[in-house]
């Protein structure tokens, strides 16, 4: 056998051995049979398209300026590209736009985890207040006047069907779509000693050793849909707000996925990291100096090579994928 | 004496023929659920006596789907080498609590205060991808079936089950409850159905 392949299967045993021995989910390529769709089964082309036109439209917002889109574009990683986006009357928000790519694997949702459900997450920003500002009780009606939207739904969940279980169901089917399973990690996974370069090899040994990213990105989509205070610098309790008598959550977020990572700068819960390599310094040195930080960031000591093959390995995780815009009904 | 024996011997005799076997097995058309209780819901022996105990480990729980009697305890035991928040907030089955914060080794307790029949789900609030279901029961007569999600069959198995029980219950999480009756020496057939929808998701086989 060839020495690279060798060293592929030896590296793969470790992987596996390393994350037995911490209880971490393997690092691997998704598997679309593991999704949990809704009564299991699959969303009907329909409601994508459905889900697709609202997440699209900016008839979603009260002043009609402002899409799911606006702060999710696939242009710039189904992100924003700003450290805290700002709500459709122009007033910033609270936290930072997260990616949502693999969201169909995902079991909770927000940077605070606070929707169980994709169907739940996808009417949040919609009525938020400081978001898109939009009651579903408005919104409905607005719907209902379009002749092209009373087509779209009773294709997608027969007649007289605009209503708020359904707007959220079409928006989170839509979003289910949205995946990244061919990436050029994903293909040395499955054999292609050549899909990555030896330095972003490197850096994946870091990943999961020394630069012990895997603690809590792990699992094919990088993410243990936990929540860590990682010590970034603020007041917002994130995750803690939700805890009853465990004030060690205060300051925690929940772990982002990683994939296409490199699309949706800047990075943390607000922003405050412009670049991947600003994110691997930020755990080289352990975090910030706050309080509640999680026992798991500790000061790494990677040398400029190895902070560089972390940020390389990342860089493997991208997979671009065009999303075509959909025609948005006139009336 | 002679006599004695052969009364001891016809009540002996009487009472291992009273006692049967259930069999079954759920086949799914698509990707099964996470879990399904099957029992003999006429039987409510075990309201107000033991409880569960349903155990984490390695961030998961013991269990895919657990049985907890009316009127007694569940008890969430810490196993693992990290701190779980056990939680419910199932809007569906009207069940919501915050079993708080527990520690290694230590165990949080909830009383079984819910109606007969409830089914709910639970998880943690600090390990999300944690799951599990409970299922609010009496009968001492269930099987705990918990499916693999890559296999679209799983059997089950419910000895010593009294002749006079012959109502069997098929609860699973977000399914239509079944009640179907069999007796002994009778095989039965049941769709499996979700409430509001005609969709059939898979049956389930029960030889008695």
């Amino acid at each position: 056998m060839h020495t690279n392949a060798l060293g592929l299967l030896s590296f793969i045993a470790t992987l596996f051995l390393t994350c037995a021995a911490f209880a971490l989910e393997p690092l691997g390529v998704p598997d679309r049979d593991d999704i949990e769709y809704p009564d299991e089964e699959e969303p009907s082309k329909e409601e994508v398209i459905l889900g697709k036109t609202l997440f699209f439209d900016t008839r979603l917002s009260i002043n009609d300026k402002q899409s799911c889109a606006s702060c999710h574009n696939p242009e710039l990683g189904f992100s924003d590209g700003l450290a805290f986006s700002l709500g459709t009357m122009g007033k910033k928000v609270g936290r930072n736009t997260p990616q949502i790519y693999n969201l169909a694997w995902n079991v909770t949702f927000f940077w605070d985890g606070r929707a169980a459900t994709l169907e739940e997450q996808a009417l949040g920003p919609i009525e938020a207040g400081g978001e898109m500002n939009m009651p579903l009780e408005t919104l409905i009606p607005k719907l209902k006047k379009v002749k092209g939207y009373q087509k779209l739904f009773t294709a997608a969940y027969g007649k007289d069907s605009i209503n708020k279980e359904n707007i959220g169901k079409a928006i989170a089917a839509f979003e289910r779509t949205i995946i990244v399973d061919n990436t050029p990690f994903d293909r040395y996974m499955k054999g292609d000693k050549n899909a990555i370069s030896p330095d972003a090899i490197n850096g994946l040994a870091l990943f999961q050793g020394k630069a012990r990213c895997i603690q809590c990105h792990d699992g094919p989509n990088f993410t243990d849909n936990s929540f860590h205070n990682i010590g970034v610098k603020g007041d917002d309790i994130g995750r803690g707000k939700f805890m009853k008598n465990d004030r060690t959550l205060d300051g925690a977020f929940k772990t982002p996925g990683l994939r296409n990572i490199i699309y949706s700068a800047p990075y943390m819960h607000d922003g405050s990291e412009a670049t991947l390599e600003d994110v691997v310094r930020f755990y080289n040195k352990g975090g910030d100096d706050v309080k509640n930080k999680s026992k798991l960031i500790v000061p790494l000591g990677l040398t400029e090579k190895e902070i560089m093959d972390v940020v390389a390995f990342l860089g493997t995780l991208n997979q671009p994928l065009v999303i075509k815009r959909p025609e948005i009904p006139k009336e | 004496m002679f006599k004695l024996l052969i009364t001891l011997t016809f009540f002996t005799c009487a009472s291992l023929s009273a006692q049967t076997t259930l069999k079954g097995e759920f086949e799914f058309n698509k990707k099964p659920p996470y879990g399904a209780v099957v029992l003999f819901g006429e039987d409510k022996s075990l309201e107000g006596k033991a409880g569960s105990v349903l155990d984490q480990k390695d961030k998961m729980f013991s269990k895919k789907i657990i049985v907890v009697p009316k009127a007694t305890t569940i008890s969430f035991k810490n196993s693992d080498m990290i701190d779980h928040n056990i939680f419910a907030d199932d809007k569906d089955a009207n069940v919501k609590f915050d079993a708080g914060l527990v520690a290694p080794g230590n165990d949080a307790k909830q009383a079984s205060s819910w109606p007969e029949g409830t089914i709910f789900r639970i998880g943690c609030k600090i390990h999300p991808k944690m799951r599990s279901y409970v299922v609010v029961t009496s009968s001492a007569h269930f099987a705990e079936v918990e499916f693999d999600s890559k296999d679209k069959k799983a059997s089950f198995e419910i000895k010593n089950v009294p002749e006079n029980l012959t109502k069997v219950n098929i609860w699973l999480p977000r399914y239509e409850k079944i009640e179907v009756e069999v007796k002994k020496g009778e095989s039965k057939t049941v769709e499996l159905k979700k409430p509001g929808k005609t969709t059939v998701y898979g049956k389930v086989t029960l030889n008695r």
